[in-house]
């Protein structure tokens, strides 16, 4: 570069800085000066403090961090479940990312981590961002109400996904072809069940259930007068498989002596199997009086209960997923599962259910339950998800329905319809004046 | 006045000419010599494979393409249609196959399929494995590998694992390149060993008309004894396996006569009744014939060439360029009709991506469509050049992927719905296309920056506009396509939005275009500013498209590639250093080079004002 070329006082740079001219582009009414002017008195604090919140450079900012956020929370997924990820990254205010995630994937530590702000953080500040800006330079023309509209939308959008995130209630059903089915089970929610039968009526059974996340720190005893013994945590899988016990511990009982579990990685959020993590856990137990009962296996993979006896009274105990009953019924009539011939991809899965409902007098005998077919009933909705094979023919002989409530779920269909309606308007505002200008050359 | 507008429009109708008579001659139909074997006419044959009812032809043309990289087999005699070879292969029985010994004896004493050089080993490992000297082409035949066959096959169970042994089977997310080759190369002799084996391609139809047929191993084992005794019975697929044998059994016997002679009365027969479509068959052998997409390639890779040269004839610049735009709506053309022809293949309206090698030819095809408009509007060339650049760059990445299998398989039940294939997958993938356009006017604009004087004056601003009006379309397309795809999973299994890594992919691309957007009303950014803003936009674009791919992951990732990863990554560095490149101070850059007359009007002491950059 030849330096005598500059001239003296006027460096390249700087001209290049000042000639803002031709860049007075659309929508450029957001710029947070955009109204100022110059010769104003000083302005009120709060004022200022609104211009600072309002300020381009912050959302530029906050975008940065979202697409990082959301990268790194992508990346996550190859070593850990979706929804561990999301509840660890985006519905969350800060995060700590591990060097193995922020590195992305090249290096194998996930030990140390960074701390990042989370989903919550970056999202709601971005809501105050926007509501400052409009706050700031509200004004009512054809190209800001498109701005607006689009805004309006977004702010819905993420409202949905709050909302979605708080309450949404996701389940499975699984029947066997030619059975019927009103309970739901929840395989991210585990419990241990402790229940002691009634002898005549089921209904009078007396159950206790313990949630998962106090079984979770090995060492952790659970003693409760409700529960007839003292449960103290060996160990806690969050996945896990069975293999043969050849050689059984003098203390183990039950199932314990049969298998033995091994821990397993949670199921990857990658996976395209789309599995589920099955815990299990190893708990030492006691009597109130301090009578030692040994170490029990409970494993969420067999569905048969153990049974304990105390003082001549017997406990069934399950370490099972949270089930919920529904007050109607689904009755599998027939699952039909299909391939493409020759091949192994799916072409068509099936159930044909008849519904049955007592209470709201429904007796529906003709449902059908496939792929982009879901069922709508009583604010829930049943996806035909996966299906059951016979161990031994491995032939499908039951469905696998994914169950889902979400409150939210009309949000972002409105808030679709308002950001295209104002991209409609602003883009096609933009639009209208680039052709314009044309056509007057 | 007629002379002028001769000289005008010329160079325009010698490119069409020239593009028209290049697409032309490869339109024509294949035939065969007459007295030689019918090749084409057996590719006329419906089979079912992947799924998918298709002719013989497509299949042969395929598997050939996987194993050697070629739609043609190349012999000393000359070259031959795909057809030959998997004739070849099927009459060629494997070594120790008493059935097929039996029924071919000339075949497998001539062995044709084991001295045909089409194996591919590139790699210097499996070469040493195998004691085989490079040579050009690097194509290989049995007789080539049998010395060191154990050695090989110890080498394969050591990746694909050994369950006598209790070798388990390497991850291929761990594959080495060597593994992943002997891998490959086992993959490729196993795709003769099933044409010989005749125990995988469908191709004796059912006699109740379904789509559930048969392989001509079990249908030997039905009729086979039959046929022995001149018993065949009176059904569809006692007939067919008839036929296929009377007609292997010719081929390996060299009768030509008896081998044209079976498939002209079969022909003529309905094979499989009305499951069969004959135009559907025929319009799929043209297609092939055809490869429009491999055509486009080569007239986008010479028109993007030529209109890069056009600036320096000046007073020929225009002319050149227009000749250059005719070509490239041609080829647009084309291009388009071939998607066409590819739906209507797969019974699939408007739907125009089905998989990853489907959305390479489609953004190809946005790219192309884009910049055609943008021409329109700036008439300066540049515009030419970015859409054939992007058009040819695209549709290399087509037929790369094109080469491992059949481009039109069959779908999963969960995406089996046309109306979401046709709104939510169009829409996003043009988003994708927006986005590559603006990052390849980004690069334009760092190139031409740097090392000309063509953003000068009016052009850096009219550059930038129309990666501005890009922008604002990939804005509204990848956030629309986002959304359909939020509603597509809200109705199909109930989350608007799942965190899946491809539906992150697609967030990025939104997130980043509003930041080049907000930085630009900001004032952050100028021109320079978003050229490099969009440039980047390109490694965030391919991430979306393809990394999200390689993590193996849920629902979307249809088109795990192994490897491609690190290509992908060195391709993004590059784009990242041009990125950098168009940080260099401006005082650098030849457009914006003070006090320099520009060469094409010397305007004597008006500096060029870099306006806004």
């Amino acid at each position: 570069m030849d330096h005598t070329a500059i001239q003296p006082g006027v460096p390249a740079a700087k001209v290049a800085e000042t000639a803002i001219q031709d860049g007075a582009p659309p929508g450029s009414p957001l710029h947070p000066d955009a109204h100022a002017s110059p010769r104003r008195a000083p302005r009120h604090p709060i004022v200022q403090a609104l211009m600072l919140l309002a300020d381009l450079r912050l959302t530029v900012v906050l975008f940065a961090l979202a697409m990082l956020i959301v990268f790194w929370g992508t990346l996550a997924q190859t070593d850990a479940g979706v929804w561990t990820v999301v509840n660890k990254y985006f519905r969350c205010a800060f995060v700590w990312v591990p060097l193995k995630v922020v590195c992305f994937n090249a290096i194998d530590n996930t030990v140390d981590a960074i701390p990042f702000p989370g989903g919550w953080l970056i999202g709601g500040v971005m809501l105050v961002n926007l509501l400052a800006a409009h706050a700031m330079r509200f004004k009512l023309t054809w190209n800001r109400s498109g701005i607006f509209l689009i805004h309006a939308g977004l702010i819905v959008m993420m409202l949905g996904e709050v909302i979605t995130g708080t309450y949404q209630i996701e389940g499975q059903m699984v029947i066997r072809e030619g059975q019927s089915s009103n309970t739901v089970i929840h395989p991210g929610q585990t419990e241990l069940a402790i229940i002691q039968r009634d002898k005549d009526d089921v209904a009078k059974d007396h159950v206790v259930t313990i949630p998962a996340r106090m079984l979770q720190t090995p060492g952790a005893t659970i003693e409760d007068s409700q529960v007839p013994f003292i449960i103290e945590v060996v160990e806690y899988m969050v996945n896990h498989k069975l293999k043969f016990n050849r050689r059984p511990g003098k203390d183990q009982r039950g199932l314990a002596r049969e298998f033995e579990a091994l821990p397993q990685p949670e199921v990857s959020g990658v996976d395209p199997n789309q599995k589920f993590d099955l815990p299990a856990m190893y708990v030492k137990l006691s009597t109130p009086e301090g009578k030692k009962l040994g170490t029990w296996l409970f494993s969420s993979d067999l569905g048969d209960s153990q049974w304990i006896t105390i003082k001549d009274k017997q406990y069934q105990v399950r370490l099972r997923f949270k089930e919920l009953a529904r007050p109607y019924t689904f009755h599998l009539k027939k699952f039909t599962h299909d391939v493409f011939p020759g091949t192994n991809t799916p072409k068509d899965f099936h159930s044909y259910i008849r519904l049955i409902d007592t209470k709201n007098g429904v007796d529906r005998d003709d449902v059908e339950i496939y792929m982009n077919a879901p069922l709508y009933y009583e604010g829930e909705t049943f996806y035909q998800s996966s299906w059951t094979t016979d161990p031994i023919t491995h032939k499908a002989n039951g469905t696998v329905l994914q169950v889902v409530r979400n409150p939210g779920w009309l949000m972002p269909y409105i808030s679709c319809a308002i950001v295209g309606i104002g991209m409609l308007i602003h883009f096609g505002h933009t639009l209208y004046r680039f052709v314009d200008r044309r056509m007057v050359r | 006045m007629n002379k002028t507008r001769l000289q005008q429009y010329l160079p325009a109708l010698i490119a069409v000419g020239v593009t028209a008579i290049y697409f032309g001659i490869n339109m024509r139909p294949r035939s065969d010599a007459s007295g030689e074997f019918q090749y084409a006419k057996f590719g006329r044959l419906a089979v079912i494979d992947g799924g998918r009812l298709k002719p013989m032809q497509t299949v042969a043309q395929t598997k050939l393409m996987i194993v050697t990289h070629r739609s043609a087999l190349s012999e000393k005699e000359g070259t031959f249609p795909a057809a030959k070879w998997l004739l070849d292969c099927m009459t060629t029985p494997l070594p120790g196959d008493p059935i097929f010994s039996a029924m071919f004896p000339d075949g497998a004493e001539a062995a044709v399929a084991f001295k045909q050089e089409v194996f591919r080993i590139e790699n210097d490992q499996v070469l040493r494995l195998l004691k085989l000297t490079p040579r050009s082409g690097y194509r290989y035949s049995i007789v080539d590998i049998a010395p060191r066959y154990p050695e090989l096959e110890q080498a394969v169970k050591e990746v694909l694992g050994d369950e006598t042994r209790g070798i388990p089977a390497k991850d291929p997310k761990n594959y080495k390149l060597y593994d992943a080759k002997v891998a490959e190369l086992w993959q490729h002799l196993n795709l003769y060993m099933k044409a010989a084996h005749h125990g995988t391609l469908l191709v004796i139809p059912n006699p109740d008309g379904s789509d559930q047929w048969t392989t001509f191993r079990d249908a030997h084992a039905k009729f086979g004894d039959a046929f022995d005794q001149d018993q065949l019975p009176d059904a569809p697929d006692a007939k067919a396996y008839g036929f296929y044998r009377t007609l292997l059994v010719a081929y390996q016997s060299k009768d030509k006569a008896g081998f044209n002679r079976a498939l002209d009365s079969y022909l003529a027969t309905s094979q499989g009744g009305g499951l069969i479509n004959p135009t559907k068959i025929g319009v799929e052998i043209f297609f092939n014939n055809f490869a429009p997409f491999y055509l486009c390639l080569v007239v986008y890779g010479f028109v993007a060439v030529i209109a890069g040269f056009s600036w320096l004839a000046p007073a020929w610049t225009r002319q050149i360029q227009q000749g250059c735009y005719a070509a490239m709506a041609l080829a647009f053309v084309v291009h388009i009709s071939g998607l066409v022809l590819r739906m209507y293949l797969q019974d699939r309206l408007f739907v125009f991506v089905t998989n990853l090698y489907s959305s390479a030819v489609f953004i190809g095809l946005g790219c192309v469509f884009f910049c055609l408009i943008a021409e329109v509007f700036y008439k300066n060339g540049i515009a030419i050049v970015v859409g054939t650049t992007t058009g040819f760059c695209t549709l290399i990445i087509a037929h790369m992927l094109s080469l491992s299998g059949d481009t039109m398989e069959m779908m999963q039940a969960v995406l089996d719905t046309n109306f979401w294939l046709a709104t939510h997958v169009t829409i996003i993938t043009l988003g994708y296309t927006s986005a590559f356009v603006a990052g390849f006017m980004g690069i334009a604009y760092i190139f031409l920056g740097l090392f000309t004087n063509m953003l000068r004056k009016e052009g850096s601003a009219e550059l930038t506009r129309m990666t501005y009006g890009v922008l604002c379309a990939g804005m509204f397309l990848s956030f629309v396509g986002t959304v359909l795809g939020g509603l597509w999973a809200d109705y199909s299994w109930g989350r608007f939005w799942g965190w899946d890594p491809k539906e992150n992919g697609a967030l990025l691309i939104v997130i980043w275009i509003a930041l080049i957007l907000h930085a630009r009303w900001g004032g952050m950014v100028k021109q320079r500013g978003i050229a490099v803003l969009s440039v980047l936009g390109i490694v965030v674009t391919s991430w979306s498209w393809f990394g999200t791919n390689f993590l193996g992951v849920g629902l979307h990732s249809y088109g795990f590639r192994q490897g491609a990863m690190m290509t992908l990554i060195l391709i993004d560095l590059g784009f990242i250093a041009i990125a950098g490149l168009g940080l260099i101070p401006l005082e650098h850059w030849t457009s914006f080079r003070p006090h320099e007359p520009t060469p094409f009007k010397p305007t004597g002491g008006a500096r060029p004002k870099p306006a806004g950059v």
